[in-house]
């Protein structure tokens, strides 16, 4: 198990709870997909307590991957990067993405081939399976949150969250 | 006599304006040696802001600036290493007996601690007292000015632009955490590899600098459709 988040309330926001129902376990070689309504918190939960816990359990452990919903400045800090960096342009969010996917591989900072990474709804600029194909050769926690319903991707969790009033949701494991 | 709204909201934003030029003349010009004067108003400048915005709002200000403040600080440090004086606003130097090399040496630490304190106080205070008018005018305020469209909208959108500015000034750890180097740098410890650092606040500097530019085009249309879909019909003529 690389990553544990345990059952209890936690704060999404100032405004918003949310009531995480039994431990989620999260492992390598595994799919996780993150499910809700619009507006449900799955962004918030992302955020605010996966990422920081990712950020917090393993760096300098192993390297992570995190696409914002919120990707423009991500998008412009490659963007950046790589101009200085290795004097090439990126004009599109799809190239971002598969940019910084090789830049980590490029960078194998720890010598392993672990890597954790979670997606927030890039289904709108690239299609998952490409960045399924990219990380083949990789173990990887493998986490995307989308609210499509035509995702055909065959996931080993499912994560639900439920939103109940305008300041709690519910997340359950499927 | 009740005063219109629009009234309300001139009459504010005018004693508002005339509030923060009496502040920074105070801050800037009168006592602008007197440290005494400027800790006090940092004291009370800053209870005041933590009152009206939240202490949440007022540490969040002081975490965006403190990076600055210590590198502002070195750099004062070593001027008074190296005894680099600017005359231009020094009142001490006038004070200053040479003949005697003891006192000569002794005012010249003086001259350096006073110049950072007032360096610092002074910096701080003018931040805050704007920061603190800035966000007072509220845009329903600007909105009630009676002025033309032409200087409203120009006011609203660089009033946007500082909302934007004060939310997103500093890039947090999820932007940063993108390049692998970057997510290793906490673990490399190089906290004196200015190279690096460099390296890394240029590119942060590039990405803040077009995500103003990209806001600023998007807020701007965002603000010129608004205005024409309120004040003309689909034939463009005025309502």
């Amino acid at each position: 198990m690389v990553l544990s988040i345990l059952q209890g309330k936690y704060e999404l926001n100032p405004a918003m709870n949310i009531q995480i129902q039994s431990d989620i376990d999260f492992d390598y070689d595994k799919k996780y997909s993150i499910r809700g309504e619009n507006g449900s918190g799955k962004s918030s939960f992302v955020r605010n307590i996966l990422y920081k816990s990712v950020s917090k359990n393993c760096k300098g452990k192993v390297q992570y991957i995190y696409f914002d919903q919120e990707i423009l400045s991500q998008y412009y800090y490659v963007k950046a990067y790589v101009s200085m960096k290795e004097h090439k342009k990126i004009n599109t969010i799809s190239a971002f993405i598969t940019k910084t996917i090789e830049l980590h591989k490029a960078n194998n900072i720890y010598n392993s081939n672990k890597l954790i990474i979670i997606l927030d709804e890039t289904d709108k600029y690239i299609d998952t399976t490409e960045v399924l194909a990219l990380i083949a050769d990789y173990e990887c926690v493998f986490i995307n949150i989308s609210h499509s319903t035509n995702d055909n991707l065959k996931y080993d969790r499912i994560i639900e969250i439920n939103k109940i009033d305008d300041n709690n949701a519910t997340l359950k494991i499927k | 006599m009740q005063l219109s709204k629009s009234n309300r909201a001139t009459l504010k934003i005018i004693s508002l304006v005339i509030v923060a030029i009496a502040l920074l003349w105070l801050i800037c010009y009168k006592y602008v040696s007197n440290i005494p004067f400027q800790i006090g108003y940092l004291i009370v400048a800053n209870i005041i802001y933590a009152t009206i915005f939240k202490p949440k709002a007022n540490l969040k200000l002081w975490r965006i600036w403190y990076k600055k403040m210590i590198f502002l600080l070195v750099v004062n440090l070593l001027f008074a290493y190296l005894d680099i004086q600017f005359h231009l606003y020094d009142k001490l130097s006038h004070q200053i007996d040479k003949s005697i090399d003891f006192y000569h040496k002794m005012d010249h630490l003086e001259y350096h601690k006073q110049s950072i304190a007032r360096i610092f106080l002074t910096l701080m205070n003018t931040i805050l007292t704007l920061d603190a008018i800035i966000l007072l005018i509220s845009f329903s305020d600007l909105v009630l000015l009676p002025i033309g469209i032409e200087v409203k909208k120009k006011i609203l959108f660089f009033r946007s632009i500082f909302n934007f500015l004060t939310e997103k000034v500093k890039l947090n750890d999820v932007v940063t955490d993108t390049i692998p180097e970057y997510q290793f740098y906490s673990k490399r410890n190089k906290f004196l590899d200015f190279k690096f650092l460099f390296k890394r606040n240029l590119i942060s500097i590039f990405t803040m600098l077009k995500l103003v530019t990209e806001q600023s085009v998007i807020l701007g249309q965002l603000i010129d459709n608004k205005i024409t879909h309120s004040n003309f019909n689909k034939n463009g003529d005025k309502k």
